[in-house]
């Protein structure tokens, strides 16, 4: 028995040990490629919410957008002397879990947290935990604005107009004439409000929107979905000059779509959600223009929020706008910089 | 008393019930020619169809696929079922984004990460099912969960571009008109053809998924073939991970997830029965056409696309449930 298990394990150790060397688990994408070490919370004790305890109940870990949120939401609250705690919506099997966010939510009202703040990843599946925060008296703020919420305050995301600007930009670099399409993604609230904008910028900006986003979706959320779908689209509509896609990852399928299909100089791409990934696509001409909606400065909006409230203001299903990010294409992508450069990310701990 | 066999002693080795008898020949006939008949039928209406170019994409988009399921088709033909092997294409993925990150040279990052999968494949999965005696399920689940959860470590969550021009060039290149994907899986259809079909081994593989008690009388290395054929399945999957990672320039945290039931439905409707000892690489192929064809009638004629996977199930439920109707008169 020992014998024939040693080589498995010898196995999984050396899988491990690989994947160790090569990471930055605990660390942060520079621009280069690479990863740099976090830096150490640094909380301001004499700030105006000193020794207060923020819960942050978070989508997903390993997230670029997601962890911008988090890094601008921890930074500013740290400035104001506030520590933050971040959790994730995971079951114990460590998959996304929608009712896993309710969960979350308890726990930090079991621990007395002064305030929370959440990212929905459904409305309906988190309004119990939304509902139980209110019954306790703890303040809790949402990303976006979803599926009347009663909470606090909440940070709506301008998806539509973030849309709209991926759209007419592209119209632009297609020449504002002939066919466009737009990928969609998983039917969420800001997706599609951002597929409408999308919609809607393209044909500001004169061109012909040809092909029906709502089946036209990257379901899986990965790189190869949207390269299949992608495949179909420009199979359809030969005539193609701009596609608009929902994601980074919908953008490297869809370039690879692209160059399969032999009209990766003929159809432009542009993605409203750009991560550092679209940016080197740019500089390499594969991917037109890349939406970077700065998420830094999303979770510093949603501080100043938090800090009103818990400094005694009265704020009841509070709306706060995010400020609009900007387009990168190749004539300004060489100001682009990561958001590791913009600020420096910090070891946010998952407990108080 | 242990059983040791060489390769030379396997003439008492039992026929295997079906491998490519007459009537599996009929069978996948009549199977191609549904294929053809749908593909002809659709012709008129859906005219993307009747694009060389675009059927060439459509051919080098799943040959990953096509190459993946052949190596699963060795895994259930001799009883069992790889859950991992879209977790490996992914997986893959992650090691080459490692090793090209190390400046190791293109051939050497390509031989590395095969040898990475093949190893998983036999000293894991193989090992553990055939000497460990734990279930293949079992086995295979615990790797289709850790495999992506070390390929996000690795990637650190996001997708990373990977410069490679080997396999930039195996993924996106051709020879006299033809995509190098497809070049690649026939190439590699010829080989495990040759492999099941015209080997000691291969009769093993059926003679084992026949009757595994039967082939151990017979002097077959049961746990040896068991443990190849989760190599092989391993292997193949190592493959589509290059070819997808070439494809896409990029190695993706979630890449090849649901693949393996994409190419375990084509393994079922070529034929392959999970009750082991029965199935064909040729069948296979057909299966895997056959889904093909499908998809692309029903995205290209503008069907709702959230009803596309309901109907891949439930045609793989008639495939199978005529199949076992037949077999059972």
């Amino acid at each position: 028995m020992k014998r024939f298990l040693t080589a498995p394990l010898l196995a999984g150790v050396t899988a491990l040990a690989l994947a160790a060397c090569g990471t930055g688990s605990t660390g942060s994408a520079d621009a280069a490629g690479g990863t740099k070490p976090l830096a150490e919370a640094s909380v301001d004790a004499d700030g105006a919410l000193a020794g207060k305890k923020i819960l942050y109940v978070d989508g997903v870990p390993g997230n670029a957008l997601l962890d911008g949120l988090a890094q601008g939401l921890a930074a500013e609250l740290n400035k104001q002397g506030a520590t933050m705690a971040r959790v994730f919506q995971l079951n114990a099997q460590n998959q996304i879990d929608l009712a896993a966010g309710n969960q979350r939510i308890n726990e930090g009202i079991a621990q007395g947290v002064d305030a929370i703040v959440t990212f929905p990843l459904d409305a309906n599946a988190i309004r119990p935990g939304v509902e139980a925060a209110n019954a306790a008296g703890i303040p809790i703020f949402t990303f976006q604005d979803l599926g009347g919420l009663d909470v606090t305050g909440k940070l709506k995301f301008p998806d539509e107009q973030r849309g709209a600007d991926t759209g007419e930009a592209l119209a632009e670099v297609a020449g504002g004439q002939g066919e466009a399409s737009v990928l969609s993604g998983i039917p969420t609230d800001n997706i599609e409000a951002a597929v409408r904008g999308a919609v809607k910028g393209l044909e500001a900006g004169g061109m012909k929107v040809v092909g029906d986003p709502d089946n036209q979706r990257n379901l899986k959320d990965d790189a190869p979905e949207a390269q299949r779908v992608a495949q179909t689209i420009f199979q359809k509509f030969p005539n193609l000059r701009a596609l608009v896609v929902y994601n980074s990852a919908s953008a490297t399928g869809a370039i690879a779509a692209a160059r399969q299909a032999g009209v990766a100089d003929k159809v432009v791409i542009g993605t409203m959600a750009g991560e550092d990934t679209n940016i080197a696509q740019i500089e390499d001409g594969t991917l037109a223009l890349s939406y970077d909606f700065n998420g830094l400065d999303y979770g510093k909006a949603m501080a100043g929020l938090v800090q009103r409230a818990l400094s005694g203001e009265e704020l009841d299903n509070e709306v706060v706008e995010a400020p609009l990010g900007q387009v990168y294409t190749k004539d300004n992508v060489g100001d682009y910089k990561p958001w590791t450069e913009r600020q420096t990310y910090i070891k946010i701990p998952s407990g108080f | 008393m242990t059983i040791t066999q060489s390769t030379t002693e396997t003439s008492s080795v039992p026929e295997p019930v079906v491998a490519s008898g007459p009537s599996t020949l009929k069978q996948q006939g009549l199977f191609f020619a549904i294929v053809v008949a749908m593909f002809l039928v659709a012709l008129p209406f859906l005219p993307q169809l009747r694009s060389g170019p675009y059927l060439m994409v459509q051919l080098a988009t799943y040959s990953a696929v096509l190459i993946m399921a052949l190596g699963q088709t060795f895994v259930v033909v001799q009883v069992g079922f790889d859950l991992s092997t879209g977790a490996m294409q992914g997986f893959v993925g992650g090691l080459v984004f490692l090793f090209v990150g190390w400046h190791l040279a293109d051939g050497l990052v390509i031989v590395l990460s095969l040898a990475a999968a093949l190893g998983i494949g036999v000293l894991v999965h193989g090992l553990l099912i055939a000497k460990g005696k734990m279930n293949f399920f079992i086995v295979t689940l615990a790797s289709f969960t850790i495999l992506p959860s070390l390929l996000r470590v690795i990637l650190d969550g996001s997708s990373k571009p990977v410069h490679s021009p080997a396999l930039d060039s195996l993924a996106n290149g051709s020879v006299l008109g033809i995509r190098t994907p497809v070049i690649i899986a026939a190439v590699v259809f010829g080989l495990m053809w040759v492999l099941l079909n015209r080997t000691v081994f291969g009769r093993n593989v059926y003679a084992v998924g026949s009757n595994r008690e039967a082939a151990r009388l017979a002097g077959v290395n049961v746990d040896r073939v068991t443990m190849i054929c989760y190599g092989i399945c391993a292997l193949c999957a190592g493959i589509a991970g290059l070819l997808l990672l070439g494809a896409l320039g990029a190695a993706d945290p979630s890449a090849g997830l649901g693949n393996e039931f994409f190419a375990l439905t084509a393994v079922l409707l070529g034929g392959t029965r999970f009750s082991g000892g029965q199935g064909t690489l040729l069948g296979t192929l057909l299966g895997l056409l056959f889904l093909i064809v499908l998809s692309n009638i029903l995205l290209l004629s503008g069907m709702p696309q959230f009803w596309i996977g309901a109907v891949q199930g439930v045609v793989l439920l008639i495939a199978v449930g005529i199949d076992r109707a037949r077999r059972d008169a």
